[in-house]
């Protein structure tokens, strides 16, 4: 099955219908077929034809096909013009705004001009429908080219539709300014533009609010007067039912505080609550980035939130992307007051089984977080770890024994006290392979203060040609060393086991290789490589892998963008190849025709699959059709005058020739009488030697067709001429006349 | 601040119907999304906004199994695009009654159509469905003087959200007061957090352009923070939303809520209130494990509201051990079943009479292999209800003053429902 068969099929039904109603259906089909990826782009002339339509319908589906395939027939699209323009021109408003919408969209070169003069012609348009179309098609204009919009009348008169009545071409000018004027930092914000702006805030929709407060959040009040003003009008849209403008108006007192440091606390303040309110309101995806938000504010003020932490619990039936940010928001947010409350919700997340494994290691990370941030309450955070192990549960266990090893890490002489005593019982319950890894660390780096602590390594290096993880041999190999120099008399022997397993039975590269560096070294100078294994650690208080201070900064300059959501600056995401662009998306979209994933051959099946259903319907619909119309109704009393008759029958369009056989002989005057029983009219009648000769007509009552008829009639045969405008109508009205006629 | 393309995939992430407004991104970005949808597990869950090493943004969000997708290569306002997708979910289901694959495979001309009008190179313009409709030429169209003059006249009116000469024979009000309980509570009846979501829903059938007024309770203000004071109030709530009609300079002034309503269905407003509040129901539950070879459970629910009111549907949703069988149950009230998918049994009482204690014992038998721990650790009961007339902040709509200038009558209509569904209703065993 290839796309040509499916585009010759379309074709031919495009051609072959001449209904409005089933085109419509024709054209559905093609733009269904369009709109799933299938190129239908060699119709082009065919749809430019079926363009000159009057149904509003059919046009905008056709619109939209022109608008898809334009780049792809350049040489075709002059065609359309015509078409553009005269709908440019049309009485009717939607048509008018339709078509400057569809040719604003064909971003071609060679019709600028054309655009350009219907887009001036659109923003003096009376209808505000169309004016606001105007005003976004001079976006397009701009990118196809520049010169005609920057700096002419039509960024002047951008500027003065701001000030218009109707709130969409306003809102939409402000739009159109500011992509047009992007390269210059966008719209030019004076205290006009924006006490005009505020004045009217309440008559745009949520979206024109959301645009107007994303050019407040960039203006500099002039005063500290101005600021407050713009503060109180905003405040009350901090109780819009929508979400974007809650956090449009939030950016806009975050900006406006810079100026107002000793408004600071009582703005945030104010902003908390609408925040908290969204995220039980509004679905999930949209709760994600309000969360993402307070998350951010939270980093800078963690005391908001501090008093709300139950807001953040998460709930069994939350997604895993809101319960991973939940759990941070209750990391910034943990203080004195609330640090048991979070703690213990934490907790319980990690043993409650309806949650995935993911979580519960995410918990028991944030619990480690915690703890490095309250160091005074580590001891609870211990013991909650130590819980967790003895689960024997396998991520559990993984996840604990690394936040152990860090939490021993940042606080080693506290935490030692407690989990000293325990390490032998450890070493005997965790059985997973990064759990080992930091159990075996521990011993290495303080195995020494406890007594059984080298036999507890000892263990540990018996089974060493048994283990199959590279890891856990390296992390050994490293420990061991350690505590021969801390504890040599009970680590000599395991210290010469482990380095001839590590050296002469191990299959493992890495594991040989720093055997082999070891016992280099010993056998070098020992003392050296004391100083080496046991180099004095500077002690540390914070984790590298925390981000950044200044990275905070940064976001909440870009507040309320997708910035916030993926915790990164916008240079670190946009679009790096930003220079080669076109022609770099040139190339994919050819690709993207070739190869789309969009399973191409499924598609075409059930294109064909659609087009056959079509030609069904079409047959029954003939079918169907025929059937009404056998059973012609004429008009009874319908009169033609004599003149009019003869001008149609000399004028008609089209012309029928019908022979037939009648199953008996009759006479004149009897034909006459069938004839009126069914309303036919007679026009004149005559004999001429034996063949009758009868003019005759009729208009059928559901179609309004009216049909001429001479009939000559010679014995039992017929020979009908009959005259119409339709020359479907005129075979069926033929055939008519015929059943009447041998009935 | 504008949306590159808008895509609606099937729930396995096949293309359905696909809308390009600006034509800056290959399309053959969505085919790359619509894969990652496809292959989609749980433990790599998409999240509703992602972006690829091209610094293309993905937006998309989830209705009845159906994906909506925008793209944009912009770093703009974000809540803006996910609520654009709410508001063309919210347009399409208007259009179509239910929202469903099929709907969309058999009217995608009239979504082309909405899209076109809904969003313009990526902007949003207008998404309110009954305002929508007078663009949308579902029916053939013959273009006539006649009706392009009643589309000028539609759309100049400074009410965006209603057009003019809107006329109904009977004009009539109905206003629905949903409060949704959420809440935590311990098997001893503490309540570790609670929270009420209201909303206040409106239909309006009402002729030409009436003004409303809406008097609630002084029982309920909304707190004025920026004021210092509170406004001497019994109930107070944390915070308060509008739907774009309300006046909120009037709101401010005198607590008052006017409104030239859109016409049809809306959400006037929403609140929350978290003050704590005493709980509707405590449960307990009481777990024996015979000999490890089967389990007996006991179940009391008590409900605490007045006994002039009635909760309905209940269901309280009790979770077993994964590895029972041979369920056997015993209750005074309702039916019990078992569901082995939930892990759960789930008992269903028709009508809860206020102050009455129900039990139901459960007897099952265990698999041998259960794990003592799996027993041992307790999955919260959840309880969904739902008790009419009442909301359980206590709100009431004191009045509905309707003013239009032709006077003519209407009726409002109001109803009160409190309720909890899904997992809203929490009880944590000890």
């Amino acid at each position: 099955m290839s796309s040509s068969r499916v585009i010759k099929s379309f074709r031919q039904l495009l051609n072959e219908s001449k209904e409005q109603s089933r085109r419509r259906v024709v054209i559905e089909q093609i733009i269904s077929a369009m709109s799933l990826g299938v190129n239908l782009s060699p119709l082009f002339a065919d749809m430019v034809k079926a363009a000159q339509t009057t149904d509003l319908v059919q046009k905008k589906m056709i619109y939209l096909y022109i608008c898809k395939y334009a780049e792809e027939n350049k040489e075709l699209l002059i065609l359309s013009t015509g078409t553009f323009q005269r709908d440019c021109q049309s009485q009717d408003p939607l048509v008018r705004g339709l078509s400057l919408r569809s040719m604003s969209s064909l971003m071609n070169k060679e019709l600028v001009e054309y655009m350009a003069r219907e887009i001036k012609k659109g923003l003096m348009d009376r209808s505000n429908y169309v004016r606001r179309i105007a005003v976004l098609a001079t976006v397009k204009l701009f990118r196809v080219s520049p010169e005609l919009v920057l700096g002419t009348e039509i960024e002047k008169k951008l500027y003065s539709m701001i000030a218009e009545v109707d709130p969409y071409v306003s809102i939409n000018s402000v739009v159109a300014l500011n992509e047009i004027l992007a390269s210059k930092g966008g719209i030019s914000i004076t205290q006009k533009i924006i006490i005009h702006l505020l004045k009217r805030f309440h008559e745009f929709t949520h979206w024109g609010q959301s645009i107007v407060l994303g050019l407040v959040a960039n203006y500099a009040p002039q005063s500290e007067q101005e600021c407050l003003q713009i503060l109180n009008l905003l405040d009350n849209y901090l109780k819009s039912g929508n979400t974007s403008v809650i956090l449009a108006v939030s950016k806009v007192f975050i900006n406006l505080i810079n100026d107002l440091p000793n408004l600071r606390n009582q703005i945030y303040d104010r902003i908390k609550n609408p925040l908290i309110t969204l995220v039980s309101c509004t679905g999930n995806e949209m709760a994600y980035p309000v969360l993402k938000h307070i998350y951010l504010i939270a980093t800078q003020l963690p005391n908001l939130f501090a008093s709300e932490s139950s807001r953040f619990f998460i709930k069994g039936s939350d997604p895993t992307y809101l319960q991973e940010i939940k759990i941070d928001i209750l990391c910034e947010i943990v203080n004195k007051q609330n640090f048991k409350q979070i703690i213990f919700a934490l907790a319980s997340y990690v043993i409650n089984s309806s949650l995935n494994e993911q979580i519960s290691s995410y918990c028991i990370r944030a619990i480690g977080k915690i703890a490095s941030q309250l160091s005074s309450y580590f001891d609870m955070v211990i013991d909650y770890l130590m819980e967790f192990i003895e689960l024997d549960i396998p991520h559990i266990v993984e996840a604990s024994m690394i936040i152990l090893k860090d939490v021993i890490r940042l606080f080693p002489e506290q935490s030692l006290e407690i989990v000293l005593p325990e390490l032998k019982r450890l070493s005997e319950i965790i059985h997973t392979e990064e759990a080992k890894v930091s159990l075996i660390w521990i011993l290495g780096e303080f195995g020494e203060k406890i007594d059984e602590g080298p036999y507890i390594l000892e263990k540990f290096v018996e089974t060493f040609s048994e283990e199959s993880s590279e890891k856990i041999k390296l992390e050994l190999l490293t420990s061991v060393l350690k505590m021969f120099f801390k504890r040599p008399p009970e680590s000599k022997k395991m210290l010469g086991v482990i380095l001839h397993e590590a050296t002469e039975n191990s299959n493992e590269p890495d594991v040989i290789d720093r055997g082999l560096f070891y016992y280099r070294l010993i056998s070098t100078d020992i003392n050296k490589t004391k100083s080496i294994v046991l180099y004095e650690k500077e002690k540390f208080t914070r984790f590298t892998e925390n981000d950044p201070l200044e990275l905070f900064e940064i976001l909440m300059d870009e507040f309320n963008t997708f910035s916030v959501v993926y915790k990164k600056p916008y240079d670190q995401f946009k679009r790096i190849l930003h220079k080669n662009e076109e022609e770099e998306e040139e190339e994919e979209e050819d690709s993207s025709t070739d190869s789309s994933s969009f399973s191409e051959e499924e598609l075409l099946d059930q294109i064909q699959q659609n087009v056959n259903d079509l030609d069904i319907n079409q047959q029954n619909q003939n079918q169907q059709n025929s059937q009404e119309e056998q059973e012609i109704e004429l008009v009874p009393k319908f009169n033609l005058e004599p003149s009019e008759f003869q001008n149609k029958w000399m004028n008609s369009s089209h012309n029928l020739n019908f022979d037939f056989e009648l199953d008996e002989e009759l006479d004149k005057e009897s034909f006459e009488e069938i004839l009126k029983e069914n309303n036919f009219q007679v026009m004149a009648s005559g004999l001429i030697q034996s063949t009758i000769k009868i003019f005759c007509y009729g208009k059928d009552i559901s179609s309004n067709q009216i049909g001429l008829f001479q009939l000559l009639i010679t014995g039992v045969n017929v020979k009908l001429n009959a005259k119409g405008t339709n020359p479907q109508f005129l075979k069926l009205f033929a055939e008519y006349i015929a059943t009447v006629l041998t009935e | 601040m504008s949306v590159s393309a808008i895509l609606i995939l099937d729930h396995r992430g096949k293309l359905l119907i696909s809308r390009d407004y600006r034509e800056d991104i290959p399309l053959s970005y969505g085919a790359k999304f619509c894969q990652k949808l496809t292959d989609q597990t749980n433990e790599t869950e998409i999240k509703p906004i992602s972006h690829d090493e091209d610094g293309i943004t993905y937006v998309y969000i989830k209705h009845n199994s159906i994906n909506f997708l925008a793209l944009t290569k912009y770093n703009t306002n974000c809540p803006l695009i996910v609520e654009f997708l709410y508001d063309l979910v919210k347009v399409l289901s208007s259009y179509f009654g239910t929202l469903e694959e099929e709907s969309i495979k058999d009217n995608f001309v009239i979504i082309h159509e909405l899209l076109d009008e809904m969003m313009d190179f990526g902007i949003p313009q207008f998404t309110e469905s009954e305002m929508l409709k007078q663009y949308i030429k579902t029916e053939s169209h013959k273009i006539t003087q006649e009706q392009s003059k009643s589309i000028s006249k539609a759309v100049t009116g400074n009410v965006s959200w209603r057009s003019e000469g809107i006329f109904y024979k009977k004009n009539e009000v109905f206003l629905d007061v949903v409060e949704n309980l959420k809440m935590v509570i311990t098997s001893s009846g503490s309540v570790v957090s609670s929270e009420i979501i209201g909303n206040i829903n409106a239909n309006i059938k009402l002729s030409g352009m009436p003004k409303l007024r809406l008097g609630l309770n002084d029982k309920i203000l909304f707190k004025h923070s920026n004021e210092g004071k509170n406004n001497s109030v019994s109930f107070e709530m944390d915070d308060i939303k509008f739907h774009q009609c309300v006046k909120l300079s009037d709101f401010e002034n005198d607590q008052s809520i006017t409104f030239i309503p859109p016409d049809g269905e809306f959400e006037l407003m929403s609140y929350r209130i978290s003050k704590p509040l005493k709980p509707l129901f405590v449960v307990d539950a009481l777990i024996e494990t015979h000999a490890r070879s089967r389990v007996e459970y006991y179940v009391k629910v008590k409900s605490l509201f007045r006994t002039t009111l009635q909760a309905q549907d209940c269901q309280v949703v009790i979770p077993v051990s994964p590895n029972v069988d041979s369920p056997k149950f015993k209750a005074n009230v309702g039916r019990c079943v078992y569901k082995p998918q939930l892990d759960a049994m789930v008992w269903t009482i028709k009508s809860f009479e206020g102050r009455k204690n129900h039990v139901l014992r459960a007897h099952f038998k265990l698999s041998s292999f259960s794990d003592e721990k799996e027993l041992k650790r307790k999955k919260p009961i959840y309880l969904r209800f739902k008790i009419n007339y009442k909301t359980v902040s206590g709100l009431l709509v004191k009045y509905l003053k309707i003013h239009e200038k032709s006077g003519y009558h209407a009726l409002p209509w109001i109803r009160y429902l409190t309720e909890s569904k899904e997992t809203d209703y929490e009880v944590r065993l000890n």
